[in-house]
This record gives C-alpha cells, sequence and structure tokens, in this order.
C-alpha cells in the first residue's frame, strides 16, 4: 500500500508498478542467497571435515586399543630378551665375558683379546673384538665357533684365520676371530595416539624364537651390603 | 460483494502485465520458503554435526584414556619391535656366522687320516685346507663333498704336496 502511494506520486507507469514488488523480492533473495549462501556452504564443508576427522581418529583409536588388549602379556616381560640382543649401552663386557666362558668351556686358550669402536653406521652403534685363540684339537674350535654364533647379544662374526701347528705337546690350532656387536639408544618417543599399533610380524616372531635359543649373559645381582662402623678410620 | 478501483484508468496495468507479476509473486514466495527451508536445512545440519562431533570427540577422549592406562605395553611393544627391526637388519646382511655353520657341515664330511691345516673364514666365504696322506684321500674327500650337494659352488683354491707331509688341499666354499 505504501509502495503503491509512492509509486503513485512519483508517477511511475502501472506496469512497472505492479512487476516492482516482486522482482525486488526475487532480486532481494538471490542476493541473499549470493552473499549468504557461499559462507553457510563453506562453514558446512568445515563441519563435514571436521566430522570425518575425528570419526576416522576414533576407528583408529579404537583399533589401535584393540591390538593393545590382544598383546600377549608373555611377550613383553619386562626382562626382555631383545634388550640383552640389544641393549642401548655398549655391551663389550658382556660380550667378553661370553668369549671367555665358552672358551674356558672348550679349553681354548685366549692369547690376547682387544676391543675397538667402529664407526656410527646409519641403524646402531657397532664395537669389534679381535681374539686371538689356541686350541689343541680342531673338533672343540669348532664347537666354541659355533657357540659363538649363538651368544647375546647379537655378534656377527667378521672373519677367522686359523692355522695348524706342530708344537711340543703335538698340533695346536691358532689364529686369530674378529666379530662385531652392536648397540643403540632406546627409542625415546612413543608414536602418535591415532597411528596403529605396529604389531609383530610373522618374521618378528621368527627372529624372537631364534634369539631366544641363544645363550644369555651370566649376570650376578649384588644386593647392597649393611653399613658397617669403622674400627680403624685409616685403614 | 465487488472490488471498487478507485485508481484512474490510465493508471491501470496491462492483463498481460498483471499475469506476469502473478507468476512472479508465486516464484518470489517458493523462492522465499526455498531460502527459508534451506536457512533452516543448514541450521538443522550444522546442529546435527555438532552434536554428532561432541558425541565422538567425547568417545574419543575415552579410548585416549584407556590407551594412556595402556601406555606401559605400547612401550614394551615399541621398544621390542624396534629392537627386533635392528637384529633383522644385522642377521640378514652377509656376515661369517653363516660360514661357521657350513664349516661345521664340511668337517663331518673328512675322511680317516685327515687333518684340518688352516681354516679362513669370512662373509660370503669360507677356505678350508686339508692335509691327506694319499690323493685317494683327496678324491675320496672332494667327492664327498661334491655328492653332499650342500654347497652351490666349490672352488679348488690349491693342490700342494710335500714329500714329508702329503698332499695339502685348499678348497673354498664361496656363498
Amino acid at each position: 500500500m505504501i509502495m503503491n502511494v509512492f509509486i503513485y506520486k512519483l508517477k511511475v507507469n502501472p506496469n512497472i508498478k505492479v512487476l516492482a514488488l516482486p522482482i525486488i523480492t526475487i532480486a532481494a533473495v538471490v542476493i541473499m542467497l549470493i552473499l549468504v549462501f557461499p559462507g553457510f556452504m563453506m562453514r558446512f564443508k568445515e563441519k563435514m571435515a571436521e566430522y570425518k576427522t575425528v570419526q576416522s581418529q576414533e576407528v583408529a583409536l579404537s583399533a589401535k586399543l584393540e591390538s593393545l588388549r590382544k598383546i600377549s602379556v608373555d611377550l613383553l616381560d619386562p626382562d626382555d630378551i631383545t634388550v640383552v640382543a640389544f641393549p642401548s649401552k655398549d655391551p663389550s663386557i658382556w660380550v667378553v665375558s661370553q668369549v671367555r666362558k665358552l672358551s674356558n668351556e672348550y679349553k681354548i686358550i685366549i692369547s690376547d683379546m682387544s676391543v675397538d669402536r667402529n664407526e656410527k653406521d646409519e641403524n646402531f652403534y657397532s664395537a669389534n673384538i679381535s681374539v686371538e685363540i689356541e686350541a689343541n684339537e680342531f673338533p672343540g674350535l669348532l664347537s666354541f665357533l659355533k657357540d659363538l654364533t649363538d651368544i647375546l647379544p647379537v655378534t656377527s662374526i667378521e672373519n677367522v684365520s686359523v692355522n695348524r701347528n706342530q708344537g711340543l705337546a703335538g698340533d695346536i690350532y691358532s689364529g686369530e676371530l674378529r666379530a662385531a656387536y652392536y648397540w643403540y639408544d632406546f627409542p625415546s618417543t612413543l608414536p602418535p595416539m591415532e597411528e596403529p599399533v605396529d604389531e609383530l610380524t610373522e618374521k618378528d616372531m621368527q627372529l624372537l624364537g631364534m634369539i631366544s635359543s641363544f645363550k644369555q649373559p651370566t649376570f650376578i645381582d649384588l644386593s647392597p651390603g649393611e653399613l658397617t662402623d669403622r674400627t680403624e678410620p685409616f685403614n | 460483494m465487488s472490488e471498487i478501483n478507485l485508481l484512474p484508468q490510465e493508471l491501470k496495468p496491462d492483463v498481460k502485465v498483471l499475469k506476469l507479476s502473478k507468476s512472479l509473486r508465486n516464484l518470489a514466495l517458493v523462492a522465499i520458503i526455498l531460502f527459508v527451508f534451506s536457512l533452516v536445512l543448514f541450521f538443522v545440519s550444522s546442529y546435527f554435526i555438532d552434536y554428532r562431533i561432541s558425541v565422538v570427540s567425547a568417545k574419543q577422549k575415552d579410548l585416549e584414556s584407556q590407551i594412556k592406562a595402556m601406555e606401559k605395553t605400547e612401550q614394551r611393544l615399541v621398544l621390542i619391535k624396534d629392537r627386533l627391526n635392528k637384529i633383522g637388519t644385522i642377521v640378514e646382511n652377509p656376515r661369517a656366522n653363516d660360514e661357521v655353520i657350513r664349516l661345521s657341515s664340511v668337517t663331518s664330511l673328512f675322511p680317516d687320516n685327515t687333518f684340518v691345516e688352516e681354516i679362513e673364514l669370512e662373509k660370503n666365504n669360507a677356505v678350508v685346507a686339508i692335509l691327506a696322506e694319499n690323493l685317494d684321500t683327496v678324491a675320496s674327500y672332494l667327492a664327498t663333498v661334491i655328492s653332499s650337494g650342500n654347497f652351490s659352488k666349490i672352488n679348488l683354491a690349491y693342490l700342494k704336496f710335500d714329500p714329508e707331509e702329503g698332499y695339502k688341499i685348499g678348497i673354498s666354499f664361496p656363498e
């Protein structure tokens, strides 16, 4: 009505007058759509993306929790054999102890033993142990070498060179062997929460079985002793 | 009761324009309804998505706390995987450990009256030298080694003769 009066007062063509209101209304709706719709669509897409992200994270977390629940507690023994097999600190003492133990077992005489650290590899640190050996009989020497391949920490024989010599008490097999052993820091961070659990594969289980059959170093636990009074302070 | 038009006749619009105007009004009405409907749809769906996000987030937090409670298990698993990966790298690389096993299979084939003179073991190669009193023993040894089928390749490194000691034969067993 107001518009009609306004148009009448302006002496607008009556055809335009009857068309003005619907056209203006349609134009207003179209303008509103043009102005509002892209913003709404963008917000809607963002919300959908957020929803998809949280949903996929929830699926990943559920799967991870399920995997963690399935893991056998026996496998994760705190006295983990894999840590003995591949320690975080230089295991020279363990390796020397293992070589000594085997040499006693097979009556191998060790005339010299030395340890050299190697350059850091991409995946681990390593060192070499060089041992000069003497044996009175070959089968004992062979057993010594064979057992040396099955010790923990994991040891790789680099080379062995043995010759038979004539000694006063008969044949002597003497030579040198060099073996490498390894260590590396423990992983310091856990994978991100949403990342799936990297479960043990068939190959891992085989490796675990293999190193479980290896000879572990003998550890001696020293329990702390009671403090005693020193009657002679300078002695 | 009929409608009385008080407007002057010259201000009366054409019939065609009136029809068009009516159609446009209907169109405008539909546009307004659609616009309002889409607005309502947007707000309802936004609210629904927000609600779903809050539900999933709450569940996610619960799962995270459960996983956190099992952190020790995960730590052990990560540690074991890390150690096993490293051990796997070492074991898969060529090393003379395999040659020691091979040496042991060679020595089990030694005939009587032979002595091991020398052994040289390195990655992918084992050289064994034996001392035999006569050529028959050497031939029998070689025949046994070859027929054992344990070795893909056998190289004769050397064959020496010393009148005081006998025949010294060096054989290498490359990978």
